[in-house]
């Protein structure tokens, strides 16, 4: 694939659920296999199931010893703070895992951060209302520079195997099988 | 691409480094920008390009031997099971010709869309687009098909009745490396089960492009697509006797529509995050922008092709001369039928003959569809033409054109009878967070969202709930009837004839028939813009003998692996590369 698709990702400052200062494309994205969802703490929609379906990916990478990052990026950060962000880590379980960040950005940034990871709707309304925000799963490896994205609400293991398809390092099937 | 989100992209750019891409419609005079920015090029200057036929070439080891079979060093994915004289659903009939073989590899290629702006692309054979497949009915072809890419692939027949393991399931993948043997018994469907062929079911203009889950959005727009001429004995003799020109003649002519988008270093500006449609401001015609074609004052066949992968089209001529339309999608029509207009969606066909004897020296064919998002068009614009390839007419009128004319009988055309029909189905496409739901669920290559009763047929209901967008839903196998539509293409769809892609418009409904002949599946229906294919606007049918499941039933695993031609030894221990 021809262009550096994280180039497009800004390089945003974000603050994650351990109160730390990150920069999104340098610390998460650059040279890694990273997969980004979306979420608000107050959700009681499709966010639990997407969390939900990422820990289950997560096992599975995990399983595999795959080098990773995840993302949680919350749609409300005019109202998710550093604190909220860790106690809903906690309710899933989610805290311990030193790859998997929960994260908010300033209310500003968020916007293009979401458009381009694909999380957006070109209707304004849809796009305007943090309760019909994108369910969708993006996920990549910077080193084949290899994207994609698909709908968390997916059958989970489905999805698992998806994101190690795409992500994976070696193209070739003989290479793959001898790696 | 939508517009809103690249401005967006674009801000994002300025705050961190310069981004290769080059600013693709940031204006809302897309339309006018269809000139290649930032390319300096002369339009109408580089001739049309003929695809050629795929020649044919022996396969070693032979196909459907042990050494060439699923799992085998030379031909991994091996064969479809169909290949075989035993298989119970390959008759005797089926083979009228010798068989011929062929080779085909997907591999990067340097391509020159524009002139001077070298390109790299994905290419079958080197070639953008790919070579000819010239088909006959009754003539079955292997194509030992080998992917040197580095990514899955899977080809699809468009418009091709097959077997499920030459039919370009998402999942059954030309895994980078591999090969696999396409088998095409090229036949068509029965009158009945162990009758005659229904040579009213012939077709004559179909393509074949990648399907690869996940990936055929970017497969495609860089570059793997090509045609397919078919004639049977009908079409032969329609040509023989100079009513339509020779189909392996200079006045029978593929024409592939596409758009396309390059970076202002000359590589394929593909964003795999754009989920809307992708749109290119490039306007291209058998692989190059804006050709010219010199052509003789005499009619000519052209069977176009909307090869885009999320662009409605619209043409004319620029002199306002009609169409004379002989064909929808992949079959010819009862009669030859004038048009002054012609709307096609992505994966669309119209054959039809130009008649250039009174044309001026010079016409164009236009589009005249406006889009600016990957939702679907904006509309018709009559005064905002976009010219897609210049015609210069030369020389004096033939004394032996062909006779084809408005009202030529061309295909018997048979409906399907309400008294056929045996089971109704509805599928409601829905937009749901960003994603695509049919019927609510998402797509899974591994579940049978209906499984028809070979041999009969079925009526089956489109709804478009989706609140704004547009989708063109191709289903595979066989043709189907549209009985009733509701929208505003409304005039160039064909009632009660064949047809394999139906536009379904926003808050549209199709109520159409199928039926369900000669092949188990796994086969699938699907939208064509490939971006939302991608995002899995997908369902798969699995056509089966009365009480047969389906083999579908949750796992790939127990999916034989002569059917899918993916060694099951390979999938247990790996199952995440065939997901
Ligand atoms: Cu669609």
């Amino acid at each position: 694939m021809s262009n550096q698709i994280s180039l497009q990702f800004p390089d945003v400052t974000v603050q994650n659920h351990r109160g730390e200062t990150r920069k999104f494309r340098t610390d998460y994205v650059t040279g890694r296999r990273v997969l980004i969802g979306f979420i608000y703490c107050q959700c009681d929609g499709i966010c639990p199931t997407t969390t939900k379906h990422m820990a289950r990916i997560h096992q599975v990478l995990r399983e595999r010893k795959l080098d990773f990052q995840f993302v949680s990026i919350t749609v409300t950060p005019h109202q998710d703070t550093v604190r909220d962000l860790h106690d809903y880590a906690e309710i899933y379980e989610q805290h311990r895992w030193k790859n998997w960040d929960f994260v908010r950005c300033s209310p500003e940034d968020l916007k293009p951060l979401r458009y381009a990871l694909g999380a957006y709707d070109p209707n304004p309304a849809i796009d305007g209302d943090y309760r019909q925000h994108s369910g969708l799963l993006t996920f990549g490896n910077d080193r084949t520079n290899r994207w994609s994205a698909l709908p968390a609400g997916m059958n989970a293991d489905e999805l698992a195997f998806t994101v190690l398809r795409i992500t994976r390092d070696a193209a070739k099937l003989k290479d793959y099988l001898q790696s | 691409m939508n517009l809103n989100r690249r401005n967006f992209l674009n801000a994002a750019a300025t705050a961190a480094v310069a981004l290769p891409f080059i600013k693709i419609g940031q204006t809302s005079a897309y339309a006018k920008e269809f000139h290649g920015f930032p390319f300096q090029f002369t339009p109408f200057t580089r001739e049309l390009p003929i695809p050629q036929p795929l020649g044919g070439t022996p396969l070693s080891p032979a196909p459907g031997t042990p050494a060439a079979s699923v799992g085998s060093e030379a031909v991994f994915h091996g064969i479809a099971p169909e290949f075989s004289p035993s298989h119970p659903t390959h008759r005797p009939d089926w083979d009228v010709h010798t068989l011929k073989t062929h080779t085909l590899e997907m591999r990067k290629a340097v391509h020159e869309y524009v002139p001077g702006v070298y390109t790299e692309c994905f290419t079958y054979n080197g070639l953008v687009p790919g070579p000819l497949i010239r088909a006959r009915f009754g003539q079955p072809m292997v194509v030992r098909t080998t992917n040197n890419l580095d990514v899955e692939t899977s080809v699809h027949l468009h418009g091709g009745h097959g077997p499920a393991h030459s039919d370009g399931h998402p999942v059954f993948y030309v895994m980078p490396g591999m090969t696999r043997d396409y088998y095409y018994p090229h036949i068509v469907p029965r009158v009945s089960p162990g009758g005659a062929f229904d040579f009213s079911e012939s077709p004559s203009t179909m393509w074949y492009h990648d399907h690869g889950n996940d990936v055929t959005g970017h497969n495609v727009a860089h570059g793997l697509a090509g045609m397919c001429k078919f004639t049977d004995p009908l079409e032969e003799n329609l040509m023989s006797t100079n009513v339509l020109p020779d189909a392996d003649g200079p006045y029978d002519v593929p024409l592939v529509l596409q758009d396309q988008a390059l970076n202002a270093d000359g590589s394929i500006f593909y964003d795999p995050l754009d989920h809307d449609g992708r749109l290119g401001n490039l306007f291209i015609a058998n692989g190059i922008v804006q050709p010219k074609f010199t052509v003789e004052r005499r009619k000519y066949r052209f069977r176009l092709l909307d090869g885009a992968t999320a662009r409605f089209m619209t043409l004319r001529l620029s002199n306002g001369q009609p169409f004379l339309q002989l064909g929808n999608d992949s079959w010819l029509l009862p009669n030859a039928v004038w048009r002054p207009e012609i709307t096609l969606s992505m994966a669309k066909r119209a054959d039809v003959i130009i008649d250039f004897t009174n044309a001026p020296d010079e016409l164009y064919l236009e589009n005249i569809m406006q889009q600016t998002s990957g939702r679907g068009p904006d509309g018709i614009d009559r005064t905002k033409p976009i010219r897609l390839v210049k015609f210069v007419v030369t020389g004096t009128r033939p004394t032996n054109d062909v006779t084809v004319t408005g009202g030529t009988p061309l295909r018997p055309n048979i409906p399907i009878r309400d008294s056929e029909i045996t089971a109704r189905r509805s599928f409601r496409f829905e937009r749901s967070n960003g994603a695509w739901v049919i019927n609510g669920d998402f797509y899974s290559p591994f579940r049978a969202d209906a499984v028809p009763q070979l041999n009969q047929a079925e009526e089956w209901t489109l709804e478009n709930k989706s609140g704004g967008w547009m989708h063109p839903i191709h289903m595979h196998l066989e043709a189907h009837q549209i009985v009733q539509y509701t929208g505003k293409f409304r005039a160039d769809v064909w009632l009660n004839r064949k047809s394999d892609t139906a536009i379904l418009e926003d808050n549209g409904k199709v109520r159409l028939r199928m039926k369900f002949r000669t092949f188990s599946g796994p086969f699938s229906f699907h939208c064509h813009n490939n971006e939302h294919e991608d995002m899995r606007m997908m369902k798969n049918f699995d056509p089966r003998p009365a009480g047969q499941p389906s083999v579908l039933n949750g796992r790939f695993w127990n999916v034989p692996q002569e059917i899918s031609g993916i060694p099951l030894s390979v999938v247990r221990r790996n199952p995440e590369l065939f997901h």
